[in-house]
């Protein structure tokens, strides 16, 4: 211990740090797993899942997560099929207006969300679009396709020319030659996007409040009407749930890149 | 150094079918190509994003009785006394937490350039509140700083406080919230730029002899300050746009976003929501080419 007060002062700020940070989820499983919790006391009283039965019990907590991840997995789908081929052409094809056509892409993820969920909703409403799992993947695909279109577009970017045509030259096909060389070299990025995809969709609450109806509610969603009716704890074990998928997410995503790679952020508000 | 640009937007990465670009006939084939490829997509956010984007234009500018246009409605919101609160509001509480984030940010990023037991562990909170649902975030700060959550509970134990303080529902407690969500946008920005800073530099002026302050103060910061205003900005634009936070935890303190969501779902006025939609996707655009524009001058190509 060079210098004893600077160390200290260092590790004071990082367990300050530490604790502003994690306090609040902290906060919400004790509200999740505690019952009889009030007044001044530090911890619940008692431990239990109660909330989550009442979750399942009261608010159909087995059909919300169902629709969530149904709607989740139509987005992912509709996302990558919608982006593959654009971030083929953005990234080995010399187009004009290039950049236009990327700035049109991007501009989804510009501007907040709610200044276009007005609209979305109006027109869904019109053509019955909305309270369906296709709509509302639909108006999360709005959000998961810029996305996907920047790591795809990187990825294909990156790909080695000369291994393509190394595989032409070796007398592949083009169908070999995709399922040989192309798929194998793109396939961390299609993962990528396909992720990025699900967790932007399962994790949207401002569009899909302004499209959702009685047989579409989904995680959150069904976290905002829960706290909307008071029920604080049932909001906190519906949270748990929730958070789950970008808990796994960023465990895996900080083992491959670093965080100051992933400027351009995650998600809206 | 100069590399070769795998910058999106830059004519890059075409060479696998390069004979075709000698051929007039070939070229076109190439761009027709390559434009049916982006088709799809551009159809999609054509019809998803673009249309309701200029469907809520057209409602802003729509009487709410009777035919032809009107510019009424931007006039009640911008002409308003609560019209202008709303704005001053959501300004006035973006600069906060932005100024706030930033000061946060700077020593965070500092501190995770070295490697030390625990580093992944500090990246993974800093990841965190942009990585969860908001809505998750805003319900745990709720119920941390509530009279009677942990907060309030310890700085009466230690008698810091002798009354729980108030700071859910209060315009300081919102911007502590989203000082909390939204400054990892800072800190990512900040982090890259102190990657792209040679070590060199800081250990010239070092071994001259400067203290660590000093090469702070005039070696650092100097080239950290675009990096620090385009976080500002990032972060600006963050806070700007919140939703979730202030509908949970705004209380009477409805921000631009959530104040357009209650025009439009309780007071059923879609045309003022319109016009308030349309003045917010206006002034974030212009912040984000204004971000756009400083990150360029940032890049050293």
């Amino acid at each position: 211990m060079k210098n004893l007060p600077a160390t200290l002062l260092r590790g004071g700020s990082i367990l300050g740090f530490v604790l502003f940070i994690s306090l609040p989820l902290v906060m919400v499983l004790l509200e999740a797993f505690g019952a009889d919790w009030f007044g001044m006391r530090m911890l619940p009283a008692k431990w239990t899942l109660r909330w989550f039965m009442w979750a399942a019990q009261t608010v159909d907590l087995k059909g919300v997560l169902t629709n969530t991840i149904e709607i989740a997995v139509l987005a992912t789908v509709f996302a990558l099929v919608l982006s593959i081929p654009a971030a083929w052409a953005i990234a080995r094809y010399q187009l004009p207006l290039k950049s236009l056509l990327i700035g049109a892409i991007l501009f989804p993820r510009m501007i907040p969300e709610i200044t276009f969920a007005l609209g979305v909703a109006r027109i869904f409403y019109a053509i019955h679009l909305t309270n369906t799992a296709i709509g509302i993947a639909f108006a999360h695909v709005i959000l998961a396709a810029p996305f996907a279109v920047l790591v795809l577009v990187s990825t294909f970017e990156g790909m080695d020319s000369r291994l393509l045509e190394a595989g032409t030259v070796m007398g592949c096909g083009p169908f070999r030659l995709f399922w040989l060389v192309t798929l194998p070299l793109a396939l961390p990025g299609l993962v990528a996007a396909a992720l990025f995809s699900f967790l932007a969709s399962y994790n949207d609450f401002v569009l899909t409040l302004m499209v959702y109806g009685a047989d579409t509610v989904t995680l959150p969603v069904q976290t905002y009407l829960s706290l909307g009716n008071g029920y604080l704890s049932v909001a906190g074990a519906i949270s748990t749930i929730l958070l789950i998928p970008s808990l796994l997410f960023l465990l895996g995503m900080l083992r491959m890149v670093s965080p100051e790679n992933l400027v351009g952020g995650l998600k809206g508000a | 150094m100069m590399v070769p640009s795998r910058r999106l937007g830059s004519v890059a990465g075409w060479s696998f079918d390069s004979p075709a670009r000698r051929l007039p006939a070939g070229q076109l084939r190439h761009v027709a190509t390559g434009a049916l490829l982006a088709c799809p997509l551009m159809i999609f956010l054509g019809a998803a994003f673009y249309y309701p984007l200029a469907y809520t234009t057209v409602e802003s500018v729509t009487p709410t009785h009777g035919a032809g246009w009107t510019l009424a409605h931007y006039g009640a919101f911008l002409g308003s006394r609560a019209g202008l609160g709303v704005l001053a509001l959501t300004l006035s509480l973006s600069l906060a937490a932005t100024v706030l984030s930033i000061l946060l940010s700077l020593p965070l990023a500092l501190l995770l350039r070295r490697q030390f037991v625990g580093r992944r562990a500090l990246q993974f909170l800093m990841m965190l509140p942009i990585t969860i649902p908001a809505l998750v975030g805003a319900l745990g700060l709720v119920i941390l700083y509530d009279r009677t959550g942990w907060i309030n509970v310890v700085l009466l134990r230690i008698h810091v406080l002798t009354r729980p303080m108030v700071i859910d529902y209060t315009i300081p407690g919102l911007v502590l919230f989203y000082v909390w969500m939204f400054f990892p946008y800072g800190g990512l920005v900040i982090m890259s730029g102190l990657g792209a800073i040679d070590p060199a530099l800081e250990e010239a002026g070092l071994v001259m002899g400067a203290s660590p302050m000093v090469v702070f103060r005039w070696v650092l910061l100097p080239l950290l300050s675009s990096s620090l205003w385009a976080g500002a900005v990032m972060i600006f634009l963050q806070c700007f746009g919140a939703f979730s936070i202030p509908l949970i935890a705004g209380g009477n303190f409805q921000p631009i976003g959530v104040k357009i969501y209650t025009v439009a779902n309780v007071f059923l006025d879609w045309h003022q929501a319109s016009a308030m939609a349309v003045v917010m996707g206006v002034i974030q655009a212009s912040l984000v080419i204004a971000y756009q524009s400083i990150a360029r001058t940032r890049r050293p190509t």
